[in-house]
Order: structure tokens, then C-alpha cells, then sequence
């Protein structure tokens, strides 16, 4: 196996440039001397006392779990549409409109509607959230089921393979670049328009937090909780979503 | 009988390219299927399988009705990303036993490799799992697309003797499509000769019953004196 597959050689220009970036804004803000733009060292300081206030635990596991929500729903509905959609015809001629309105819908237009039609709650702010993404998911699993080997599903079809069967063994593998590529695209849009939805009209998570330190103009805070966020969704792709395709990508040679 | 099949015409892109023609299956039969390439003999394999319902004609079953088929396909059509003995567990039927594979999987010399993926196998080894596949459903028809194409001669006489094997083990009907006259007469009952496209049967020939599964030089000399035929009505008749 190549060293770039695995886990723990992150390389050294990996690991230095993210540090390159520190060292940058730490020396550029400590010329600066603004308020607008606090070192990272500052800010570093503020995540670690919002931590041990405990709000900044709180907000951001409510957060994660709107997140959390909104990505396994539209993963869900989207991937069965796009399935369906790239299966039958028929499905894809009668959705494609749908699909296009809701692609080109702005975001902030779907969550504003949502709340007005079912007010400011949780379920009208994940439903925005979900709406917003399923699309995406849609077209891109579509475009993976078009794809799927045409002989393998004939001689799953020759021996009679049951439908749930094939549909696990023979399309989901061939399916699995395009549910790892619409997740990845997913979870970055995602949690932006979970904060959007929040700051509109939540009155929890970070986006509410960050709304508020707008208002308060406290730029170290609202770094403090982004940075908290970005830490986080990182951990996630290298906890969950890389040993998650290695183990999917075990049997290429 | 197990299957009748009558063509009248199959089209495909604009153009006739199969029909019209009609043959019977018996039970326990292996019926060879010769013709040149791109004759339509994969497309009749196809109609009888099931997977290509647009065409004129009728396919009718024995008293017993659609058989349990197997396939062997061109190309091994095996899913790379599941093991040996998972692409075996893919097409048994709910309630089989667990370890069915066992005996074909050590027959076909694959055991030491069931738990590999499909994608490490060689050419020789996939083909071997494809005939695996195929009979561990306990057919009563198989279909055999070429089974051997793609196998260098030593292979293919390997895998013929063990596609023999698993027939007299469990006898079962076949229908074999070759353009290998030789393979033809040393597994066949019955042979059909079919013309270029649009395929038609230019003659059937039943395999006198002592040389039937003999193989070796009385295979050899039957294929020559029906490559003779074979050249008498692409010469003679145009």
C-alpha cells in the first residue's frame, strides 16, 4: 500500500501548512492591534473559556444535532430519489422539474418560507436545511445509479438475485464514490445553512451565538465558535468518513 | 422436452439479426450453438435467458415450467468487491445451506481463495468461479456463452473437463454457444449450425451417440467433416 493511504503519514507539508496559517495571522493581527481582527492566540484563549463556561458544548451539540438531522434526512430521501430517478425514466422525467426549481431556489428564500408557512420551530428548520441539500444528493446519485454496469445487473437479474439483495451487493458498491462524494458535499453545506437557519431563527446554537457576538461586534468569540465548528467537522472526516471509504475501497487492488 | 423456442424475427438498431429459426431443448440435453461471430447466437442465449423480451416469436417451457437456470456469461461478470464465496452466496436461493459452495468451490480448485476478493483472481480463476456460480443453483438449464473464450487451450480443455464433471455429476440440459467447432463435438448432443446474420439454422447435426463426450481425436474428426458442411453452404449456396 502506498504511505498516502495510510492513516497516520499525514506528511510533513500537510502538517506544516495549516501551522504556516497560524503563525500568519497570529504575526498580522498582532501588527494590526484591531479589534476587528484578534490574534489567534486570543481567540484560542476565548474557545478555551467558552468550553469550560460550558456554552460553547452546548450550543455546538445543538447544533451538531440539527446537522446530524438535516444531513441523514436529505441523504436519505435524496439518495432514494436519485436512485429511483436514475433507475426508471419515467421518475426521472416526472422529478427533473422539481429538482430544478429546488436547485435554484436560493437558500435563504426555502428557510424564510419554511418559517413563515410552519413557524419558528425545529422542524421547519431542519426541513429548510434538508431541502436545501437534497437536491444535490439527488442528482449526484442519480448520475451514480446511470453508471452502474448494465452486464452485472443482467446476470444479477439471470439468477434471479431478490431485488434487496442486488440492490446491496451489486448497485450500492458501484454507488458508494458518489454517497461518499454527496456526503462530503453535503456536510460542508450543510452546517452553513444550519447556521443561517439558526441565526434566522433559532435561539440556540452557534449560528444564534454568532448572530449575537455580531451584535456585540466580539470578532474573538465568533472566531472562537467557528474554529470550534471547523475542528470539529474536521475530526469527523478523519474519525468517520476516511476509515469509512478505506473499509469501501478494500477490495480495489 | 425442457424449451421450445421459435424466432420469427428479432431486430435490433433498424436490422434483422436472428430468425427466422426454431429448436427444441430436451432434458438432460447439451445442444452446442455454432455459428460465426456476431451472428446473433449471444442474442438467442439472451431471449432464452429472459433478459431480451423484444422479439418475434414464442418461447414455451416443458411440463415443468421456467426452469432454474444458470449462466455463464462472456465476460465472468463477477462482482470484484465481494469475495469468492460471497459472488457464490449473490445467487443461492433463500434457505440454501451455508457451506453449499464448499464442494464446488474445492472441485474448481478455488478454495484456497474463497475468502479473496473477485478482483485479485486471475483470467483462469474468474472463469472457474463464472462455472461455479452457474451450477451451485443447481440449474436445469444452463446457458453457456462462451464459456472458454479468453482461456489459452491448456485452460480451456481444463475447464471443459470440469464443465463435463459437474454435467455428469448432475446431468442437466445445456445450451452452448460457441464459435469452436471442436468444443462443439466433444461436449455436445446436438449441434446447430447457424448462417451470418440474420442467424438461421443451416443444419442440425446429432452427435452419433458412441462418439458423444469422447473428446480427443473422434471430436476432432467430427468437427472437420461439419466444417465441410460449413463451407459447402458458405461456398456453394452464398
Amino acid at each position: 500500500m502506498p504511505a498516502i493511504d495510510r492513516p497516520r503519514s499525514i506528511g510533513w507539508l500537510r502538517a506544516l501548512s495549516p501551522l504556516l496559517l497560524l503563525v500568519l495571522w497570529e504575526g498580522t493581527a498582532r501588527l494590526l492591534h484591531s479589534r476587528m481582527l484578534p490574534p489567534a492566540s486570543a481567540v484560542f484563549r476565548a474557545l478555551g473559556q467558552e468550553i469550560v463556561a460550558g456554552t460553547l458544548p452546548l450550543d455546538l451539540a445543538i447544533t451538531l444535532g440539527r446537522v446530524a438531522a438535516a444531513f441523514v434526512l436529505s441523504m436519505v430521501l435524496g439518495s432514494a430519489l436519485g436512485l429511483a430517478m436514475g433507475r426508471w425514466r419515467r421518475v426521472d422525467q416526472f422529478f427533473e422539474s422539481w429538482l430544478t426549481i429546488l436547485l435554484n431556489v436560493p437558500a435563504v428564500v426555502l428557510i424564510v418560507l419554511l418559517y413563515i408557512w410552519f413557524g419558528l420551530n425545529e422542524v421547519a428548520a431542519i426541513a429548510a436545511v434538508a431541502l436545501n441539500k437534497l437536491p444535490a444528493t439527488a442528482v449526484t446519485i442519480r448520475e451514480g445509479r446511470r453508471a452502474v454496469d448494465r452486464e452485472l445487473l443482467e446476470m444479477a437479474e439471470s439468477f434471479r438475485v431478490p431485488r434487496g439483495r442486488g440492490l446491496r451487493h451489486v448497485v450500492l458498491p458501484q454507488l458508494t464514490p458518489y454517497l461518499f462524494s454527496a456526503a462530503r458535499n453535503g456536510l460542508s453545506l450543510i452546517w452553513k445553512i444550519v447556521l443561517v437557519v439558526e441565526l434566522l431563527g433559532r435561539s440556540n446554537g452557534v449560528g444564534f451565538r454568532i448572530q449575537v457576538y455580531f451584535q456585540l461586534f466580539d470578532v474573538t468569540r465568533l472566531l472562537a465558535y467557528t474554529l470550534a465548528f471547523i475542528l470539529v467537522m474536521q475530526g469527523f472526516e478523519w474519525s468517520v468518513m476516511q476509515p469509512l471509504e478505506r473499509r469501501a475501497n478494500r477490495w480495489r487492488r | 422436452m425442457i424449451l421450445s423456442l421459435e424466432v420469427r424475427r428479432k431486430r435490433f438498431a433498424g436490422r434483422d439479426v436472428l430468425g427466422p429459426l426454431a429448436f427444441t431443448l430436451d432434458d438432460r440435453e447439451i445442444l452446442a450453438i455454432v455459428g460465426p461471430s456476431g451472428c446473433g447466437k449471444s442474442t438467442l442465449l439472451r431471449i432464452v435467458g429472459g433478459l431480451d423480451p423484444d422479439y418475434e416469436g414464442s418461447l414455451s417451457w416443458g411440463a415443468a415450467g421456467r426452469q432454474h437456470l444458470g449462466t455463464v456469461f462472456q465476460a465472468p461478470r463477477l462482482l470484484p468487491w465481494r469475495t469468492v464465496r460471497q459472488n457464490l452466496d449473490l445467487v443461492l436461493p433463500a434457505g440454501s445451506e451455508p457451506a453449499a459452495g464448499d464442494t464446488l468451490l474445492r472441485a474448481l480448485d478455488l478454495w484456497p481463495a474463497r475468502d479473496a476478493f473477485a478482483s485479485t483472481l486471475s483470467v483462469g480463476m474468474a472463469r472457474r468461479l463464472a462455472i461455479a456460480r452457474a451450477f451451485i443453483v443447481e440449474p436445469e438449464l444452463v446457458l453457456l456463452d462462451e464459456p472458454f473464450v479468453s482461456l489459452d487451450e491448456a485452460m480451456a480443455g481444463e475447464a471443459r473437463q470440469l464443465l463435463l464433471d459437474a454435467w455428469q455429476r448432475r446431468p442437466m440440459a445445456a445450451l452452448l454457444v460457441t464459435h469452436d467447432l471442436v468444443e462443439a463435438a466433444s461436449l455436445a448432443d446436438r449441434i446447430l449450425l447457424l448462417s451470418a446474420s440474420p442467424a438461421r439454422i443451416i443444419q442440425t447435426i446429432a452427435v452419433p451417440a458412441a462418439l458423444r463426450r469422447r473428446g480427443g481425436d473422434a471430436a476432432v474428426e467430427l468437427a472437420h467433416s461439419l466444417r465441410g458442411a460449413l463451407a459447402d453452404h458458405f461456398l456453394g449456396g452464398g
